[in-house]
């Protein structure tokens, strides 16, 4: 069975944001700005992860947290998103500032500054064909810190009531799904999720397969390798030839990685 | 990870592209990755990967206690830190059983 080989980054379509044309000669001053600000915040977070990576300790570890300029570039994201709004209703230059703030917030912890960057585009830019991409950000990789689970599946919902784009709504069921489907407390909501893909997108092209497919797939998940429950064990051979099974590390703790070569 | 190699503790590769042992290997190896990995390719291939664990994406990892039971799971990267925290907390949660 070789089926559902994509990967999770090929799915994100958010920087796409930042090339937006704007049209208005104040959002394009917003737009300038706001490359200006994500530039240096970039390359401030990517030294700070390195810096965070050596610390010895969790003091340390909250020195750094604390140490980072985080309201500076938070009042900056929020007047570029300001002057952006006002000049065009629902700007994505605006879109993009709220997005670097939610990012901002899993980057540090901080959930207030997640939240505010989620409720802005949740709430301004639902109509936005961008959020199928965002859909996905919410529960993949450093988007979707542990704390920010429920915070999410608010959003989700509220995606999913807002959407006017086929695309975001199946972004926002499928991820949708599988996150509350991670927990037993969500299973019937998950379900009821992949019935409705089965139903909308059942025999269309979903995410690189069929809705049907993605269901059954994301209905088999939930059923059987959600948090508490036994893995499933398996017997096969390793890069040297050597067949292994993943019960003869019982009494060790594990980390599998799904991965592959691009 | 290299930091947990004498912690009770074993990182393993489910290997969910195409290709052959043999090329992964020596791949492997040119980039300095040292971990194992499970294959279900090639001749050997019976497809446990794929039915049993539908992977729905790369990367994706399970985070298992010493019971075999799944304890976190995470669709993408999370992160090396956060990988590296849950690793610690579950070392140090195993250690006061």
């Amino acid at each position: 069975m070789k089926l559902r080989r994509f990967s999770w980054a090929a799915l994100l379509s958010v920087p796409a944001l930042l090339a937006a044309v704007a049209p208005a000669a104040d959002e394009r001053e917003a737009a300038k700005r706001l490359q200006e600000v994500s530039q240096r915040l970039a390359e401030e977070s990517r030294s700070w992860i390195e810096f965070r990576h050596q610390a010895k300790s969790d003091e340390e570890r909250a020195e750094l947290v604390a140490a980072f300029p985080r309201d500076e570039y938070a009042r900056e994201l929020e007047a570029v998103a300001a002057e952006a709004a006002a000049a065009v209703k629902g700007s994505e230059v605006a879109a993009r500032a709220w997005l670097e703030l939610y990012r901002l917030g899993c980057l540090l912890d901080d959930r207030e500054l997640y939240q505010r960057g989620v409720d802005h585009l949740v709430g301004e830019h639902v109509a936005s064909p961008e959020m199928a991409g965002f859909a996905l950000e919410l529960v993949y990789g450093a988007g979707a810190p542990p704390w920010g689970k429920e915070s999410a599946a608010a959003a989700l919902r509220k995606i999913l009531a807002g959407a006017q784009d086929k695309n975001v709504r199946g972004s926002a069921l499928a991820q949708l799904s599988l996150l509350v489907g991670q927990e037993e407390a969500g299973r019937e909501e998950a379900n009821k999720l992949l019935d409705a893909i089965r139903a909308e997108f059942g025999t269309s092209d979903f995410i690189g397969m069929s809705g049907a497919q993605f269901a059954d797939g994301a209905r088999y998940e939930i059923e059987t390798l959600r948090a508490g429950m036994t893995a499933p064990d398996f017997e096969l051979a390793d890069q040297d030839g050597q067949r292994f099974k993943l019960s003869d590390y019982r009494g060790r703790v594990v980390l599998l990685d799904f991965w592959g070569f691009v | 990870m290299q930091r947990l190699k004498d912690e009770n503790f074993t990182f393993i590769g489910m290997y969910g592209r195409e290709g052959d042992p043999a090329e992964i290997a020596k791949r492997m190896k040119a980039e300095g990755l040292a971990w194992r990995n499970a294959l279900d390719l090639g001749e050997a291939a019976d497809g446990t990967l794929w039915s049993r664990w539908a992977p729905r994406g790369f990367p994706q990892f399970y985070l298992l206690d010493g019971r075999g039971v799944i304890r976190q799971k995470w669709f993408g990267n999370p992160g090396e830190d956060v990988l590296d925290r849950s690793v610690d907390a579950l070392l140090a949660e195993e250690r006061g059983r």
